[in-house]
Formats: C-alpha cells, sequence, structure tokens
C-alpha cells in the first residue's frame, strides 16, 4: 500500500515513470472493465486510453479518502457513461413492458468461460449492456442509473429485464441446450 | 428485480466482475502521445491566454495615453480660447484705463502748461507746445505697447515654445500654435517596433554528463518582435514576444548521469510499429536503458544519441539607457522575461538512424530569465534604424522540475535588428 502511496504522490508530482507503473498496476483490471462497457475491444481501448488520460489529469484531486482503485474504477465506467451519453441518440430503444417470466440455464455455469460471457454481453445492445453492467455487477440501484443515464427509474428497470432475457437466450443459444433451473 | 437472487445477474457478475485482461502493448504509448499533445494544447492555451492579456494591457495603456493626451489637448485648448476671448475685452478695458490715464496726465500737464502759462512767456509756451506734442504721441503709442504685450501674452514665440517642457508646448497658446507645436514634437519618435534575429549559443551551467560520454549543446536560433516606447530622452522601455530555443546532443545515451536532463524517453509509435521502447532512467533513479522493454545489462548496452530540444516563447519586459543618441547610438540593455515551454522534443539516434521520439520528462512550462545586452544602432534614414545587440540570457531556476537536475542555462546572442520609428 505504501509502495501505492509512493507512486500516487510521484503521479501527482507529474512523474511519467510513476504513471507508467501506475498503469501497470491497474491496466489489467481497467481493461476488464472496459471490455464489459465497451461494444468490442477497439471501443474498450478507446475507453482506456481516454480513462487513464483522465486518472493522470486529476490524480491531484485523489486526497487518499477510501480506496484508490474504486476511484480509478469511477472514472473508467463514468467514461464509457459519458460516451454512451454522447451516441445514445444513435441507439433509440424503445420503452419495454418488464418481463417477469425468466427461463435460467443451470449447468453451464460453470463451464462458461469469461470470454464467453464477455462476447455474449458486448452483443447487448449498448443501453442494456450499460444498465446491466452498472445494475448486476456495480451494484447501482435503478434510481442511480436513471440520474447517471438521463433516463427514468421505469426504462432502467424495463431495461434490465430486457437485458436479462437477451443475455440468458444468449447462454442457451451458445450452448444449444435449454435446462430450467428451478 | 431483486439482484441477489437472479442467476443471470450472478453468473455474470462471478465471471466478469473481477476479469482482468491485459491491454495491448500499444495502448500504454497512446495514452502518453494522448497526454503530450493535451499538455501541448493547454501549454498553448496558456500562451494564448497570457499573449491576450499582454496584448489587452498594451492596448489598454495605449487608449489611456491617448485619452489622457486628448483630454490634456481639450482641457488646454478651453483654457486658451477663454483666454483669447477674454482678451479683447480685457485689452479694451487696458486701453480705456491706459487712455484715461494718459488723458488725465496729459490734461494735468495740460492744466499745468495753461495755468503756468498766465505767468511764462511765449518763448516757454512755445516751449510747452512742443513738449504736449511729445505727450500726446507717448499717450498714442503706449495703448500700442500695451496690445502688443496683451498679443505677446496670446503668442508665445517659437522660441519661448521650444523652450517649454513637451506637454506646455503643446497646450500653450491658442489652437493653431498648439497644433504646430504638436507638428514640430511630432518629430520626435516616441514608439518604434523592431524585429530581430540572432544565433544563439547556450551553455548550461551544471555539469550535463558523466566522464566519458560527450554531452554538449548545439547551436539555435532566436527570433523577436518588439514594441518600444521613449519614455524619456534616454530611456525607453520595451515588450514584444520572441522565441528561443535550446537544444543538446548526448552521446552514449546509456551513461547519461542525472544532470544530464533526461529521465525518460517516451517511446512513440512510428508508422504504426513501435521502432524501439526505450525508457532512459537516470542512475540515482536506475544506471539501466531499457530497450524494448527489457532491461539490459552494463555489457550488453547499446551506443545511441539522444537529441533533446526545448522552444520557448518569451515576453520581455526591458529597459535601455542610451549613452549616445546621435546618428550612430549606444544603449545598455536589461531585462526580464517569463519563457514558456512551447516545445519538447527528444530522440534517440543509432548508427544515424531516429529510433524513437519522445520528450524530456520534467521540464518547467515556465521559467523566469533576465538578461543584458549592449545595443547599438544605425539611423538608416527613412525612421529605419539598424541595430546589433549582443545580449546574455540568464535563466534563474532549473530547466527542470526535477530537483536533481539543476540546469540553468546561459544564452548568449547577437541579435541583428531593423526598427521603425514613429
Amino acid at each position: 500500500m505504501a509502495h501505492l502511496d509512493d507512486i500516487i504522490l510521484k503521479c501527482q508530482d507529474g512523474n511519467s515513470s510513476a504513471q507508467t507503473a501506475l498503469y501497470h498496476l491497474f491496466s489489467a483490471k481497467m481493461y476488464g472493465i472496459c471490455l464489459r462497457y465497451a461494444r468490442d475491444s477497439a471501443e474498450a481501448e478507446d475507453f482506456m486510453q481516454e480513462g487513464f488520460v483522465r486518472v493522470f489529469n486529476k490524480i491531484c484531486q485523489f486526497e487518499f479518502k477510501g480506496s484508490f482503485e474504486g476511484w480509478i474504477k469511477r472514472i473508467m465506467v463514468n467514461t464509457a457513461l459519458e460516451k454512451f451519453r454522447k451516441n445514445d441518440r444513435l441507439y433509440p430503444v424503445e420503452e419495454m413492458k418488464i418481463f417477469e417470466s425468466i427461463e435460467y440455464v443451470e449447468e453451464t455455469i460453470s463451464s462458461i468461460s469469461a470470454n464467453d460471457l464477455l462476447r455474449i454481453i458486448q452483443e447487448l445492445p449498448p443501453r442494456y449492456r450499460m444498465v446491466f453492467n452498472l445494475f448486476a455487477i456495480e451494484g447501482y440501484s435503478h434510481l442511480e442509473i436513471a440520474e447517471m443515464m438521463n433516463i427514468s427509474e421505469g426504462t432502467s428497470k424495463s431495461n434490465l429485464s430486457r437485458a436479462r432475457v437477451i443475455l440468458q437466450k444468449s447462454v442457451k443459444e451458445y450452448f444449444g441446450e435449454k435446462k430450467k433451473l428451478r | 428485480m431483486n439482484r441477489g437472487n437472479n442467476p443471470i445477474d450472478q453468473l455474470f457478475k462471478e465471471k466478469l466482475g473481477n476479469l482482468e485482461e491485459n491491454p495491448p502493448v500499444s495502448l500504454l504509448s497512446r495514452i502518453n502521445e494522448d497526454m503530450i499533445s493535451q499538455r501541448k494544447v493547454r501549454r498553448i492555451n496558456q500562451v494564448k491566454t497570457i499573449m491576450g492579456i499582454a496584448a489587452a494591457l498594451v492596448l489598454a495603456l495605449m487608449a489611456g495615453w491617448f485619452t489622457f493626451d486628448q483630454k490634456q489637448v481639450k482641457q488646454n485648448s478651453e483654457a486658451s480660447t477663454s483666454f483669447t476671448k477674454a482678451s479683447p475685452d480685457q485689452l479694451a478695458v487696458n486701453q480705456k484705463n491706459v487712455n484715461s490715464s494718459i488723458a488725465v496726465k496729459s490734461n494735468k500737464s495740460k492744466g499745468s502748461v495753461k495755468s503756468a502759462n498766465k505767468s511764462v512767456s511765449p518763448a516757454k509756451d512755445a516751449q510747452f507746445a512742443s513738449l504736449e506734442k511729445v505727450n500726446e504721441q507717448q499717450a498714442a503709442e503706449k495703448p500700442k505697447e500695451e496690445s502688443a504685450a496683451n498679443q505677446a501674452k496670446k503668442e508665445p514665440s517659437a522660441d519661448w515654445l521650444k523652450n517649454q517642457p513637451k506637454n506646455q508646448q503643446y497646450y500653450s497658446g491658442n489652437n493653431e500654435q498648439a497644433s504646430s507645436a504638436r507638428k514640430t514634437s511630432s518629430t520626435i519618435n516616441l514608439w518604434s517596433i523592431k524585429a530581430e534575429i540572432s544565433q544563439t549559443f547556450t551553455a548550461m551551467l551544471s555539469g550535463t554528463s558523466t566522464p566519458g560520454t560527450d554531452t554538449k549543446s548545439l547551436n539555435t536560433v532566436g527570433t523577436g518582435m518588439m514594441a518600444s516606447y521613449k519614455v524619456s530622452g534616454r530611456v525607453t522601455i520595451s515588450s514584444g514576444i520572441r522565441f528561443s530555443q535550446m537544444k543538446q546532443g548526448s552521446h552514449s545515451a546509456y551513461s547519461l548521469n542525472q544532470t544530464a536532463g533526461i529521465i525518460y524517453l517516451q517511446p512513440v509509435e512510428k508508422s504504426g510499429n513501435l521502432t524501439r521502447d526505450v525508457s532512459v532512467y537516470l542512475p540515482s533513479v536506475s544506471s539501466i536503458v531499457y530497450s524494448n522493454g527489457m532491461a539490459i545489462n552494463g555489457s550488453n548496452v547499446f551506443v545511441s544519441d539522444i537529441s533533446q530540444e526545448l522552444k520557448y516563447l518569451e515576453i520581455p519586459i526591458q529597459a535601455t539607457y542610451k549613452l549616445i543618441d546621435k546618428k550612430f547610438t549606444v544603449g545598455v540593455t536589461g531585462g526580464l522575461s517569463s519563457n514558456f515551454l512551447i516545445g519538447n522534443t527528444a530522440s534517440i539516434v543509432e548508427n544515424g538512424i531516429t529510433l524513437s521520439h519522445g520528450n524530456t520528462d520534467n521540464i518547467r512550462n515556465v521559467l523566469y530569465s533576465g538578461s543584458a545586452g549592449v545595443e547599438f544602432g544605425y539611423d538608416l534614414g527613412n525612421k529605419l534604424i539598424l541595430t546589433v545587440e549582443p545580449r546574455i540570457k540568464q535563466f534563474m531556476h532549473s530547466v527542470s522540475v526535477n530537483e536533481m537536475v539543476n540546469i540553468r542555462p546561459m544564452q548568449l546572442g547577437i541579435f541583428t535588428g531593423i526598427a521603425y520609428t514613429f
């Protein structure tokens, strides 16, 4: 931790070698996050590039309160969100009713690799992908998501439901079998 | 909607929540490039802002000076007009007084003559008559003298004008004279603009390399555009904008020490391919040169040359005191400058082939410097002056923010320029 604090302090002084060290420390985790929010690796790289430039530019604002990893992660997610907001008009999504009846997959779960799931999540429409990531993986509430994405809470809920349906269908199609969890 | 109960949510969170994936190697260099370009944009914006403020200040000063000038002209013109208007009446009164006093005197003398006449002989009478004629002539001449005196007050002579301070020259007398005085004064050129250029030689004040490493400063070019205002007979204040460079070449990059000024050389993509990932660390950090991201031991180092170049935009404030002010002028100059970093490039060359481009890290964005010189000028006529000014510039602090790198360069240039006065 002391090592990380030292790197952060050097980064705050604008030290390039410390910035490189910081990048090497967090690049894998942050690229993983970017891949989840992006439609492909090229877009993930864009998020990463813009996100890290922001990290280096704003690192002086980090006051060692709370987790640095959480701070850097939030910057990456916000970068992805900002990009989404810019392109949101390009991907209109109709309001949909909430799907209550969902079929679940079971045994396949353990055999699915992260890369397979990544491919599936990247195939989601941008807004569904965004809502699903924020709700299911980051743990934000629908109210928070609605504020972040400038949509209504109901839209967030319906987007999530629709995302779940699509994901479920994709997982099933991907593995070519249909087994009910319950 | 409960997040805890949904298996799809759980599946994705479990598998992707802590996903780690190595990004492409080139991404770091793209980020660094982005940072460099953003820094450049910020620097340019800073310089633009400062130049804008400087220009606004100069304009405000000029406008203030012009307004003050006009106000003074108006005030003095009004004063002169009221003086001119009052003069005829005043003259009439004066003349009346003079006439009446002369008349009284004349009458008195006449009376005395007449009263005396009673007991004086005809010869004496003739003498009195001739005296009376002289008195009358004097009475007639006195108003003329008074009037001429008033006229002289109204219209000061050219000699008098020349002997007056500049402002009084402008504003004394009536409008025609003020105008003619202004015309006379306009031949004294208060403003001048000058373009100058010189080859500059930079000397580093600190050691630049370890023994056996050849590091030397390379000659560069400095240019500038200055505006000057003559505040008094001998003193001129100048400001403007100058461009200066510093260039340093080092042989055997691997053996550079901390005073070489290179902390980190940023590898850059060249034509889509990373030519060589070269990062130079100083001995205080590490005495290793990295090549292709791998540390190389001392026996396996490559011999390469590093070239570094720093470009500055300088905003000087300079004063010149003229020791000789004739057709040939000599003056001493001194001033202070703010130097804004606008260019920072570095490259590694191996066997004549440039392997990597980048920048020198930890370079200070703004530097302050002092300068001193001797300016020689020769009046070419047509308001043009040829100037030659040997000038030394000393940076007040290190070019690097790194405490270990204490380089305060001194630059010498023989600036040749042409000034236009107006």
